[in-house]
């Protein structure tokens, strides 16, 4: 309970501090550490924490990104983070198996790339809502959707070595190195 | 109990619960908002604190090859200064009394709060700010935030102790506001929408105003301020600069750039109302 406790802080610190890191200019995109604590649970963590961690998620986001605009109507539904984070949890969780034999490198390169995913879908949904819709994206929108997933694998590389050493220190976490392929 | 129906047991509450947030009514939606809002309000504080210390650190350290040409500039600078001191010292006695006298507060109409910035952009397709200032003190959602170098933007957002605000720079933030030539002459019956670009951020402000006639002879350098006329911000307050001119088929779009420095922003005035609206 302490180490869920612990994530669930961790993923309210993430957001605060993410009001402090702003955006990177030599990377091109804002540096997302929200998603880099919620698919660590989802790499380590049984499927319906993988669910509970994503309303924490999706709720903490929405309730400082989506906002009414000029006319009144929200851009987006609230609580739709939550479905983003929940769906993508459930793929980062098909991959606990290869977490539970010690092995992540995989699951920080896929925290990146879920990472960008979900700053993709953001720039789709706002795309969408906002109009025109424009097929032809500038070079700026791949840097920022590609810079804030490639700040997010490198930071999940010691983000999941710490967290693993916790749930490992706290007993949640228990690799089975013997388990076959 | 399987792993299996335990998944599928999940899955099927995880969208219940999704839906029941999902349907929330727009009351039950501000409350939760406002609600996280004031629980990050006491860290975003001491963070700002920290963020406005590392800062000063961060300023303050330098390598010795950017001190030295530091020290040359100084020196270039020492010598002018030296020369203007002199000039100035009449000018200067007059403009500390003068500050001291308008300080921008009494000198605006408005009636003002001020806050400053405990929270800045948190991803990357909406520009806004927080304020350590909520509806404990008096501001609200819809009110205007203005520093002395113009407008900064509009409250979307609320608690008791902590809002947002939205950026002028942002896509979501329109300002109904007119145009004026460099010496000042307001151009009448041509009140338009500036907007912030979708792609535009604190670093890189970009906004335009559209839908010019084609006829009007608008050149870099002309002013933007606002007209009063959404109601949302008050009137004549400078919004930026014409700094680019875009002729198009039917009309004239033309780029804006901030009159603020969004990107250095640190604090900020929210105008409440007028002074003496009360009284009247």
């Amino acid at each position: 309970m302490i180490y869920y406790l612990s994530l669930a802080v961790a993923m309210f610190l993430a957001v605060i501090t993410q009001h402090f890191t702003g955006q990177v200019p030599w990377l091109g995109g804002h540096v997302y550490l929200l998603p880099v604590v919620f698919f660590f649970a989802a790499a380590a963590l049984p499927l319906p924490s993988v669910f509970v961690f994503a309303v924490l998620a999706g709720l903490m986001w929405d309730s400082i990104t989506v906002h009414a605009d000029e006319s009144g109507k929200f851009e987006a539904a609230f609580g739709w983070s939550i479905a983003l984070y929940g769906a993508l949890g459930a793929v980062m969780n098909g991959l606990r198996a290869q977490y539970l034999r010690g092995r992540w490198e995989l699951h920080c390169l896929l925290t990146g790339l879920l990472t960008a995913t979900i700053v993709l879908i953001e720039f789709l949904v706002i795309t969408f809502r906002r109009e025109p819709f424009a097929f032809d994206w500038p070079h700026d929108v791949w840097q920022r959707i590609g810079g804030s997933g490639l700040a997010a694998a490198l930071i999940a590389i010691p983000a999941f070595s710490v967290f693993t050493w916790l749930g490992r220190r706290l007993g949640v976490i228990k690799f089975d190195t013997m388990r076959p392929d | 109990m399987t792993t299996r129906r335990q998944n599928v047991l999940s899955v099927a509450v995880f969208l219940l619960v999704l839906l029941g947030i999902l349907l929330l009514s727009p009351k039950n939606r501000e409350r939760v908002q406002n609600g996280f809002l004031s629980l990050m309000s006491p860290f975003l504080k001491k963070g700002s604190e920290w963020d406005r210390s590392v800062g000063k650190l961060r300023h303050q350290l330098k390598t010795l090859q950017q001190l030295e040409v530091e020290n040359d500039a100084l020196q270039v600078e020492n010598d002018k200064l030296k020369a203007l001191n002199q000039a100035l010292q009449g000018i200067e006695a007059e403009n500390l009394r003068l500050k001291a006298a308008f300080g921008y507060k009494d000198q605006t109409p408005f009636s003002l709060v001020p806050a400053r910035i405990i929270g800045r952009s948190e991803s990357n397709w909406w520009s806004s700010v927080k304020i350590d200032r909520g509806t404990a003190d008096g501001v609200q959602k819809d009110m205007s935030a203005l520093t002395p170098d113009g407008l900064v933007g509009k409250v979307i957002a609320a608690s008791d102790h902590i809002s947002t605000i939205l950026l002028i720079s942002d896509e979501n933030c329109g300002v109904a506001a007119m145009l004026r030539n460099p010496s000042g002459q307001l151009q009448h019956g041509i009140i338009r929408v500036v907007r912030g670009d979708r792609l535009s951020n604190m670093q890189q402000p970009r906004m335009t105003m559209s839908f010019l006639p084609k006829h009007l002879k608008v050149a870099p350098g002309w002013k933007i301020f606002t007209s009063g006329l959404g109601r949302v911000f008050p009137e004549n307050v400078i919004v930026g600069e014409v700094v680019e001119i875009k002729p198009r088929e039917l009309e004239t779009e033309v780029s804006i750039q901030p009159a603020v420095n969004l990107a250095a922003l640190t604090d900020v005035f929210i105008v409440t109302g007028l002074k003496g609206a009360a009284e009247k």
